[in-house]
């Protein structure tokens, strides 16, 4: 499969995990219409640099629906807000009740946009990168199991294909009792391999005392860098909220901003992180050509 | 010094009669490669099992086992996983992880080897072995030839002193295991690793071996070179009712026992070109001309046979592939098998032999092409385990359980329900595989009464010498085309490289013997 490999995908995995932790969170928490719009501007963004015209076929396949669907319900069954514009029956739709759920979608979608690109950047072996540091053990079974899933499917095919061209022996075998079977020997398949394994990992020591992890990646210098910047802004973006400068109420009635300082800064913050991927792209991209000119 | 040394070992297994090791009297010095043969159940694994303890079975044990690092039973945990590498037959089941690079790296981490050293030697470990372009894959998109070198690079990773291999190459095909045992020499001249392997394919294993150790029903039959075992092999030493030394020597020597023709005693033909030296030195020049077609009476009723029976199985331009963005398997195949035939498909791994199975027996669709059988089709899969239904083996196995049997007698249990089905036509993928010569030849015996009893047979197999003994007709794919057809003897004669090792051996000395009997009766 084609994959394409962004600049970001090349920082550690630890990196990519901390950003989309940190955005994800935010993305929920800021519950504002600017963030949330430059959320999901930047999930696209960065979703269409991984994948191409394949992620906005996902968005529209699924995303973009709920989202209408979401624009469309929430004033029909939310009463709450003090401007109707119109009466369905006795009930009011309210400008509020809509606003709100214009709101809500753009966080449902930027969200679900962030944990695609999450799925592309965070492979099983990226994510184990990560996990094993934190907790070994539970890593390594989480490979095998990884690793066993498509064993036992593909042994499943196996033994149906050899058993329908088995001949029948002269004596009709009932198809419960086949079924019967065949489930009873791919649990000892299952049983009997694992056994040869547990042997294959006790011979190469496995349960000593004293068991590191290796995950094959390095921090870089630019880990750090960007981990430093990622925590400045996570740490401004948060503390908008909690002044009030990105403070966002639809009910009863719509309200944007407590503080009398603006919120240019901090929403600054909040759009460079969402759109730090992209920037590192073209940053990357921007070197390159100047390299080839030098050439 | 010696790198193992072995004492009077007596191994029982609890609950049995008879010991399966008795009084093993074995040494070996450092930086060798001993080769244990031996027909199957005579305790060669058992007794490679008793040099690492943390895989030997429960069992008493009498005697003594030392290796450079001093008696095996008093090492720890940390020195046999560390000191002593392990690899077994199955590719598959010894593979732990997901990914390549981590498998490699499995064991370090279990010593607690610091990341930075684990970075070092795994990449050193996958540069040796030539590993780099496939170490960020998934282990199972592997190959089995790919899984077994990634299991000897594994067990390798933490440098071992001495390197315990069971029957390693057993299911490979040939391609693969010659790939396989080269990486093993490998090892051993560049590293100076002592390695101990149990093997049942002679032929490459003669040449490979520094010393070879022949094992019957639990005693050391026979200990030294390869030369000393086959003078004991040509001068008929027995290794059990069932089985004579001869039976599992290179064909070479088969040949040269079968022929009692010149005096070779210092130079005894175990490979094709010790083969070539002893025929060059018997034949005389003009001999050659008279021998011609003499060796190919079957080839003129094959062809009436052709044109007189009717087709069991008929293969009409047919296209295969596993998914629709992926190459073609098949590319346009036609075939035709006759009632009463044995044919044999041969051809590299990938060349869609075992695909063209699926779908004659209809496992697999075509998307082109037609594929029509007369009659009821019973398969052997590549894979005897997927056969089993029942919790008992029965028949000469008893009561026990199909996984506790060897590999050996797994593939004759296979074979004993494929055979008990009352088909028209049978497929069989890969039969010789696991069998000792014993069971090869009743075998042959079982499919030529098969035969006789008009039914047909379709053998896919890399075994050679097996194929000309008992096929009929045999066809070669190559990327999913069919090459050349031919009347058996026919096709391996003419054949350069794919034929027996005796067809290369007599290539251009004596035109189309085939088998060690074929140069006897000459």
């Amino acid at each position: 499969m084609y994959l394409r490999h962004d600049e970001f995908t090349k920082y550690h995995p630890g990196t990519n995990f901390a950003y989309f932790c940190a955005v994800i969170i935010l993305s929920l928490v800021i519950f504002h219409p600017v963030t949330m719009g430059i959320s999901l501007a930047g999930a696209l963004v960065y979703a269409i640099l991984l994948r191409g015209g394949k992620s906005l076929k996902f968005f529209f396949s699924m995303p973009f629906i709920i989202m209408i669907l979401t624009v469309i319900l929430n004033p029909i069954f939310v009463h709450k807000g003090i401007t109707p514009l119109f009466y369905i029956g006795d009930s009011p739709v309210t400008k509020e009740a809509f606003i709100y759920g214009a709101c809500a979608t753009l966080m449902i979608g930027s969200v679900m946009m962030w944990f695609y690109c999450y799925s592309q950047v965070m492979t099983s072996d990226r994510f184990m990168a990560v996990a094993g540091r934190v907790m070994p053990k539970s890593s390594l079974v989480f490979s095998m199991v990884l690793r066993f899933i498509p064993r036992l499917k593909n042994q499943a095919v196996k033994i149906r294909n050899a058993r329908r061209n088995a001949g029948t022996n002269g004596e009709a075998v009932s198809k419960t009792k086949e079924a019967a079977g065949q489930m009873s020997m791919l649990t000892t398949w299952a049983l009997e391999n694992s056994i040869e394994t547990s042997d294959a990992m006790r011979s190469r020591g496995y349960g000593l005392p004293g068991r590191t992890h290796y995950s094959g990646y390095k921090m870089q210098a630019r880990d750090g860098v960007f981990i430093a910047l990622l925590i400045i802004f996570a740490v401004t973006v948060i503390a908008g909220k909690i002044t009030g400068a990105l403070f966002f109420a639809a009910y009863p009635q719509v309200k944007i901003g407590l503080s009398e300082g603006g919120s240019g800064a901090y929403i600054a913050a909040f759009a460079l992180m969402c759109f730090a991927p992209a920037v590192i792209e073209i940053a990357e991209e921007l070197r390159w050509k100047q390299l080839e000119s030098k050439i | 010094m010696e790198a193992v040394r072995i004492k009077d070992l007596t191994f029982t297994y609890p609950g049995a009669d008879l010991p399966a090791l008795e009084g093993i009297n074995l040494s070996l010095e450092e930086g060798r490669i001993l080769c244990i043969l031996g027909p199957t159940g005579c305790g060669k694994t058992t007794l490679l099992k008793n040099l690492k303890p943390i895989v030997r079975p429960h069992g008493e044990i009498r005697g003594s086992v030392e290796i450079f690092m001093g008696e095996v039973g008093d090492l720890s945990q940390r020195e046999q996983a560390a000191g002593i590498g392990y690899v077994t037959q199955n590719p598959e089941n010894q593979i732990v992880t997901d990914k390549v690079w981590h498998e490699l790296a499995f064991g370090l981490e279990n010593l607690g080897t610091e990341p930075e050293t684990i970075r070092r030697k795994v990449a050193e470990i996958a540069g040796f072995f030539g590993i780099e372009s496939w170490y960020k894959n998934m282990t199972s998109e592997l190959s089995g030839g790919q899984k077994q070198l990634l299991n000897l690079a594994a067990a390798m990773v933490s440098s071992p002193r001495l390197l315990l291999l069971d029957e390693p190459t057993a299911q490979l095909d040939p391609v693969a295991a010659a790939d396989f045992l080269a990486a093993v020499k490998r090892v051993n001249l560049e590293l100076g690793t002592t390695i101990i392997l149990t093997e049942h394919r002679t032929d490459e294993v003669v040449s490979l071996a520094d010393k070879i150790c022949v094992m019957k029903d639990g005693q050391v039959g026979a200990y030294g070179t390869a030369r000393d075992i086959a003078r004991k092999a040509v001068q008929g030493e027995r290794l059990n009712d069932k089985v004579s030394l001869l039976d599992i020597m290179p064909q070479p020597l088969q040949a040269y026992a079968a022929s009692e023709d010149g005096d070779c005693e210092w130079d005894l033909p175990l490979d094709v070109p010790s083969g070539r030296r002893w025929l060059s030195g018997i034949i005389e020049v003009g001999e050659l001309a008279e021998q011609g077609s003499q060796h190919f009476p079957e080839d003129a009723k094959a062809k009436e046979d052709r044109t007189a029976k009717e087709h069991a199985v008929e293969v009409k331009k047919v296209w295969y592939r596993y998914d629709k963005n992926r190459s073609d398997v098949l590319k346009g195949v036609n075939l035709k098998v006759s009632k009463g035939e044995v044919f044999a498909l041969l051809g590299g791994n990938g060349a869609g032999k075992t695909t063209l199975l699926n779908l004659l027996c209809g496992n697999a669709k075509a998307y082109r092409g037609e594929v029509s059988a007369k009659g009821s089709i019973a398969m052997l899969p590549q894979d005897p385990q997927t056969l089993f239904l029942d919790d008992t083996a029965g028949g000469e196995f008893g009561e026990r359980h199909p996984y506790d049997l060897s590999g050996g007698e797994q593939q004759r249990l296979a074979l004993e329900i494929v055979f008990s089905a009352d088909a028209d036509i049978y497929l069989l993928d890969e039969p010789t595989k696991g069998l000792d010569p014993y069971y090869k030849k009743k075998l042959i015996e079982q499919i030529r009464k098969l035969k006789d009893e008009g039914k047909t047979i379709i053998i896919v197999s890399h075994d050679m010498t097996f194929c000309a003994r008992v096929a009929d007709k045999c066809a070669m794919l190559f990327r999913g085309e069919i090459v050349s057809e031919e009347a058996a003897r026919k096709f391996f004669a003419e054949n350069m490289y794919y034929t027996t090792p005796v067809g290369r051996m007599s290539r251009g000395l004596i035109e189309g013997a085939l088998l060690p009997e074929d140069i006897g009766s000459r």
